[in-house]
């Protein structure tokens, strides 16, 4: 009964037709097809899908992917104020931009790819001090802390990745928070992730929503 | 000691280096200048050079990522990441031009020319000559003036030399706020680079830089801030961003010596307004004469960064956004700034190919923004491209043709998903602005497309890929370089600082970081379509 929706969002999403996705969810919805499948069997195939051709494609198209991944988050959230009882989220997670750092896309398209994966995030914004990483990791009680930077020196910098750690370490909480960065210089340096003492990364969006899902069960294990 | 054998246009040197430099450090150390825009960490695949023959190391991860197999195997790599092991023959294609500088276009004008009143009340004592100066991130501009007369005597353009630490503002900034070397370094570069057009224009135009009664500068902030070595650090910090940072010079005797210029010289460096709204932004504001124009007159000046400026009939609201290089051609597979061997006019033929038109008439060498433009605005047309940014075919691994054959002209995905973000980044801002002054794309009576990139801008094709407002196409006007033309407005005004004064009272900046709204017009902008109602 799925299969003809499946394949109609998904070339709704490959062609970046938010109207026609969005068409082809609530048609789906009103022929009785309950949320939770429309999230699990249609919306998270289509971003693994996408993290499949993304690995494979040479030169992968961003501008794509903030137009895909923003259409995930959408059908997100209408589904998840459609589910019967509140949904089991797989965990939480802190994210925001390196202190100095003011690119936030990046940041945008991991949050709405964790959302249709179960992962809930605090979004702390950009330009966020260390310590305010850590801060609301503790009260909120967060398995992983996510920072993007888009700049070599925000991302090596004295006041971003590193001072995590060191906050970390201090307060004794590196079994239980994880650390995942993202952004271009961990990109052209698939080892600087480790000099800046995080826990994991990932070249891109999509891709990031598996590396967490890992970091949370690792956690929680 | 090893030697690195380089190869430029037909020439070659040797080079000797200690083991464990890159190629781009060995270089550093000659007057052999490389294209970069990412200060050298493999990002922007600028320094590309082809190995003859020797010993290095494997290719990078960021080589991997920045060149095609095919490239790789034919011996392609990225200064930045080659070291040498031994001795090596490298070919160096495309190196960054010397800093020559040369004589301004008279086409290089704007409507500002017909208000230079003639300065009447000059002292006997004062000089005539009077100088202006945009001192831009990419390029110099330098303008000598007669004040009696309001004769242009003689003009400069050149590149600035600062471009060895980046081609970007902001990895300029970083290496300044690291090392003090580097920030001296490039002061000196500017303030080198401005005597020697100077002293250029004084030699062959037979001026006496002495007779310079008063010198006019204008540049933005980060620009001024590395000019005079003040407060560059702060740059770095989003903080300062919308804040007004001091880059006037505690001194200017030692810029009138360096200068050539008489010790009494009047050196005017005109104040930023804050880290994103420079002296040269103001500049063309009064160029454009936006604020005395009709309410929803709007000024978007195409550089390395990008100025948006949007009068509402009372207020002048401001912001910048990034992603301008790509319009300058930095970051594009062919791209080149609009300079001899670019493709700046790209048409559509009946059999499927394409007309372009070449910046000085030879055979294309890359394509600049205007030719880009007019290429994804063909390709949207003929279905060949989906204006989500897919190509609508198979291509091959070079990219799409635009000019077929060996040394053809090529389009790749990456460089229409670059184009995509960097047009995007223009479109969002221009939206924020509207919605913050409550106006909407038909409020909109005018626009300024102001910068190098704008001079060739087919503006039809411009709005059918949402880079402007859809406004009737009389309305939009190309006015070149508008900062240099403001520049030489202040030289003559009586009282410039009372025009700047008044300027800022209007002024309302607009930070665009951490601005949610700007995110999802950043988004929904990303389709290669004309701009949608904010």
């Amino acid at each position: 009964m799925l299969g003809p929706y499946i394949k109609a969002y998904n070339e709704a999403v490959y062609d970046t037709d938010r109207e026609l996705a969005l068409e082809v969810i609530h048609d789906a919805v009103a022929q009785g097809v309950s949320p939770q499948d429309v999230i699990f069997q249609i919306v998270i195939p289509a971003i693994e899908q996408m993290i499949k051709s993304i690995s494979e494609d040479f030169d992968a198209n961003l501008a794509q992917h903030f137009m895909t991944s923003q259409i995930a988050m959408e059908v997100t959230e209408e589904m998840l104020a459609k589910f019967p009882s509140k949904p089991e989220m797989i965990g939480l997670m802190i994210i925001g931009t390196a202190y100095g750092d003011m690119h936030s896309l990046g940041k945008r398209i991991v949050s709405g790819c964790l959302k249709a994966m179960m992962v809930e995030t605090i979004d702390l914004g950009v330009n966020v001090e260390a310590e305010k990483f850590v801060d609301a990791a503790e009260e909120n009680n967060a398995s992983v802390i996510g920072i993007s930077a888009m700049m070599a020196h925000t991302a090596m910098g004295d006041d971003g990745c590193l001072k995590v750690r060191q906050i970390l370490k201090e307060r004794k909480l590196e079994e239980q928070i994880k650390i995942i960065v993202g952004g271009a210089p961990y990109r052209y340096d698939h080892e600087l992730y480790k000099m800046v003492g995080a826990d994991g990364w990932a070249e891109d969006g999509i891709t990031a929503g598996k590396v967490i899902t890992d970091l949370i069960r690792e956690v929680h294990k | 000691m090893p030697e690195l054998h380089v190869t430029v246009h037909d020439e070659s040197c040797r080079i000797s280096f200690a083991p464990g430099l890159t190629v781009r450090e060995i270089l550093d150390l000659t007057d052999i200048r490389l294209r970069s825009s990412c200060g050298g960490v493999g990002g922007c695949g600028l320094c590309s050079i082809h190995v003859i023959s020797g010993e290095a190391n494997d290719f990078t991860s960021a080589e991997l990522n920045k060149l095609t197999p095919d490239q790789r195997k034919r011996g392609i790599r990225l200064a930045c990441q080659v070291t040498p092991v031994n001795d090596l023959h490298i070919i160096l294609a495309h190196p960054a031009p010397h800093s020559n500088w040369q004589s301004l276009s008279s086409d290089d004008h704007c409507p500002a020319f017909d208000r230079l009143q003639p300065v009447k009340a000059l002292s006997p004592t004062e000089t005539s000559l009077g100088v202006a100066i945009d001192l831009g991130t990419t390029q110099i501009r330098v303008s000598v003036w007669n004040r009696n007369s309001a004769v242009r005597l003689a003009g400069r353009s050149g590149l600035n030399p600062q471009a060895c630490f980046g081609a970007d503002v902001l990895t300029r900034m970083v290496k300044a706020s690291e090392s003090r070397d580097s920030a001296l370094q490039m002061s000196s570069l500017a303030v080198n680079s401005i005597g020697e057009a100077l002293a250029d224009i004084s030699v062959r135009e037979d001026i006496n830089l002495h007779d310079i009664g008063k010198l006019v500068l204008v540049g933005n902030t980060p620009m001024l801030s590395l000019l005079t070595g003040k407060n560059y650090d702060r740059l770095i910090v989003p903080d300062y961003w919308t804040k007004e940072i001091d880059c006037v010079p505690a001194d200017v005797h030692s810029l009138a010596k360096a200068w050539g210029c008489a010790e009494q010289t009047a050196i005017d460096i005109i104040r930023p307004m804050a880290g994103f709204v420079g002296s040269d932004l103001l500049a063309g504001i009064i160029a454009t004469q936006l604020t005395t124009g009709p309410a929803g007159s709007l000024l978007i000046d195409f550089g390395t960064n990008s100025e948006i400026a949007l009068w509402d009939g009372e207020k002048v609201w401001i912001t910048s956004a990034a992603g301008g290089p790509a319009f300058e051609g930095c970051g594009i597979s062919y791209g080149l700034p609009a300079e001899p061997g670019a493709i700046y006019r790209v048409k559509q033929q009946k059999d499927e190919g394409y007309a372009v038109e070449v910046i000085g008439g030879r055979s294309a060498k890359g394509i600049c923004g205007s030719g880009l433009v007019d290429m994804i605005a063909c390709m949207i047309k003929s279905g060949h491209l989906r204006k989500n940014g897919r190509f609508n075919l198979e291509i091959q691994e070079e990219g799409y043709p635009i000019v077929k054959g060996g040394d053809g002209v090529f389009l790749k995905k990456g460089d229409v998903d670059l184009f995509q973000r960097a047009k995007a980044g223009i479109a969002a801002a221009i939206q924020c602005l509207m919605k913050r002054s409550t106006m909407n794309n038909e409020d909109v009576q005018r626009i300024y497309v102001c910068g190098a990139f704008g001079s060739y801008l087919n503006i039809k094709n411009g709005q059918k890929i949402g880079l402007l407002p859809t406004i009737p196409e009389n309305l939009v006007k190309l006015c070149g370089n508008t900062a240099l033309s403001g520049c030489e407005l202040l030289l003559f005004s009586p009282d410039p600082f009372s025009a700047l004064h008044a300027l800022k009272q209007k002024a309302q900046l607009l930070n665009m970081a951490n601005n949610v709204e700007f995110e999802m017009k950043f988004i929904e902008n990303l389709f290669l379509q004309p701009m949608q109602d904010v």
